[in-house]
């Protein structure tokens, strides 16, 4: 049996956690980037498009199934899509929802320990970049610095003690080391006590330090008057004039709605497995819809308010637009070495630079947490664990998925891969399962009565139409344009081929052979080895519930009160 | 920036804002059972 229940202190409470999960550095370094490239101001109405037809109703959706999950005593997304499914093969598609956000877990608290690491250097000097050399100079310590903290050189350099670059790796794991300690402490502390203790202070935290630096930034004028282009008025520019070629060319159309839409997914951590286990320990009768509503809000108000007006506006103010467009295209060069440069600039940057690493380090942190959560109350509930040995047994399964992912760091290609096939191809697949059984297996009307039970506002009637028929028309119809996109490259590091016309479509004199890439293959080889885990787990767990007399396959009402 | 870039970003953000506003405003309005 399992033991004391375990419950949200206060509605606010569920709001800050989810909203810390969702808030990540893609709010503050992936939006910005994102939005420049994809038509500035005029990408925010594709972007609000995918806000108010997927985002939203799939959020409302992963609420209601997890608050009802948990009156019927379950809090793993396997169980919960199992109640709505009606049966097994959601059940088993549920494990998805583990699945994701613990092998995710595997690379995102070393993105974390970075963080930590650049606010730590920043408080004790710097990161080695000195106000005698050119902006060009200075970019290239930055990413030097970067690629040896993170161990880019060579796989198994973030073990490598000795040398040049020794005390650096020795950083590196020791930051890991106290970043995975904290997340397990606050994680084995409990729902209350701990996740929600901390999102409690973090978020407020990461708000207060988000608004010092926007002011910081947006107060910066012209900061070198011999480069007067180089202005906070014409950084605003940059991200958000519209370039409204984006509604006139089909090819541009498409690929602004379908980064519009990935950002938001992405964005809003629906899909993800956290928001149906955090709403599964949700009292029966406490609203999900307003809160679900709040949580959303809240990563828009960081992702548009301050990520869209922080980052590209510093790096236009130091480095000029043609810099900052050739540097900000992804989310690590964003953060991880464009930014320093532009703190490099800055008057009491060093200052800046801490506090913001810092506020990065806490949006990462509550984001992690939310990955170690799911994952324990699976194996809690699954093979009848108490609530320190589930947070062991995750924390070892973790703690040896970071090992794997920091020794394979050379151009961190075991990172990449997790991140594209389990942390952007699943969560559309997850996505999907959960819209698609709230919509069509369990019944719109049943779905929209039970997001109502104790609702403090209404879902609007319209979204009966979107939630059935839009929302997941547009899941699919964006996830085989991201397919189309992404996917064969993906298929072809892990295969191998020959390459026979140049990037210019041109025919090479000699066909050039890529070998399959062994550090792909085997990240798979681990991402396979824990599906089978979860895919037994859930077996046990299916056994062990229908023994309880627990109705795992939704044929009953709510029995309030039932534990798994 | 231009006419266009103002109108887009001060429409976004105040809409964000305004939201997210409201939002806390109507769920820390309502008594909240705090449990121990």
């Amino acid at each position: 049996m399992s033991e004391q229940k375990q419950e949200w202190g206060t509605r606010l409470g569920v709001i800050l956690a989810v909203a810390g999960s969702a808030v990540g550095l893609g709010n503050f370094l992936r939006f910005p980037g994102n939005a420049a490239q994809n038509g500035g101001g005029a990408f925010m109405i594709p972007y609000f498009c995918a806000l108010i037809f997927l985002g939203i109703p799939i959020g409302w959706a992963e609420w209601a199934m997890g608050r009802y999950g948990g009156r019927k005593g379950f809090h793993s997304a396997p169980a919960i899509m199992g109640v709505w499914g009606r049966g097994g093969t959601a059940r088993y598609l549920g494990i998805i929802g583990v699945l994701i956000p613990m092998v995710v877990y595997f690379y995102y608290v070393l993105i974390e320990a970075w963080c930590l690491g650049y606010c730590w250097y920043y408080l004790t000097g710097g990161i080695g970049i000195e106000s005698t050399q050119t902006v060009t100079e200075q970019v290239e310590t930055s990413s030097d610095f970067f690629l040896s903290f993170t161990g880019q050189n060579a796989d198994g350099a973030n073990f490598a003690f000795g040398g040049k670059e020794g005390s650096t790796h020795t950083a590196g794991i020791v930051f890991w080391l106290v970043t995975f300690a904290l997340n397990v402490y606050f994680v084995y502390r409990g729902l209350s006590r701990g996740i929600e203790k901390f999102c409690s202070w973090a978020m407020p935290a990461m708000a207060v330090i988000g608004i010092v630096v926007l002011v910081r930034v947006l107060t910066l004028g012209t900061p070198d008057p011999a480069h007067p282009d180089q202005s906070v008025v014409n950084g605003l520019g940059f991200m958000w004039n519209p370039d409204f070629s984006i509604f006139q060319e089909p090819a541009k159309f498409f690929k602004a709605s379908l980064a519009a839409a990935g950002q938001i997914f992405f964005s809003l951590s629906v899909g993800f497995g956290v928001i149906i286990n955090y709403a599964s320990y949700v009292k029966k009768d406490d609203d999900v819809v307003l809160s679900g509503l709040t949580a959303s809000a809240t990563n828009e108000f960081f992702e548009v308010c301050l990520g869209g007006l922080i980052t590209l506006t510093a790096a236009v103010a130091f480095l000029g637009i043609s810099l900052t467009k050739e540097n900000t295209g992804g989310t690590f060069s964003t953060g991880f070495t464009t930014l320093p440069v532009v703190f490099a600039h800055m008057p009491v940057g060093q200052f800046f630079a801490a506090i913001w690493f810092f506020m990065l380090f806490l949006a990462a942190i509550t984001s992690s947490l939310s990955m170690l959560q799911p994952a324990k109350a699976f194996f809690e509930e699954s093979l009848g664990l108490t609530r320190a040995a589930a947070t062991t047994f995750v924390s070892l399964i973790c703690g040896a998925g970071n090992l794997f992912v920091l020794w394979f760091s050379k151009g961190l290609t075991s990172l990449d891969t997790i991140d594209f096939w389990v942390g952007s191809f699943m969560i559309f697949i997850m996505a999907a399962v959960q819209i698609i059984c709230f919509g069509w297996v369990f019944g719109l009307d049943r779905g929209i009565d039970e997001a109502h039970r104790g609702a403090r506002m209404r879902i609007p009637v319209v979204y009966r139409f979107i939630i059935k028929y839009v929302a997941p028309a547009y899941l699919i119809i964006v996830f085989v344009g991201f397919c189309s996109q992404s996917v064969p490259g993906y298929v072809r590091t892990i295969l191998g081929y020959v390459e026979t016309t140049d990037k210019d479509g041109k025919l090479l004199p000699t066909p050039i052979t890529h070998p399959p890439d062994h550090v792909a293959q085997m990240t798979w080889g681990v991402i396979l080895a824990c599906i089978v885990l979860l895919v037994v787990c859930t077996a046990i767990g299916a056994k062990r519930w229908r023994a309880a007399g627990l109705d795992l396959d939704g044929d009953r009402p709510p029995d309030d009160g039932q534990t798994a | 920036m231009n006419g266009y870039g103002w109108i887009f970003m001060l429409i976004s953000t105040i809409s964000v804002t305004a939201l997210t506003l409201w939002c806390f405003a109507r769920v820390l309005s309502e008594k909240d059972d705090k449990r121990s």
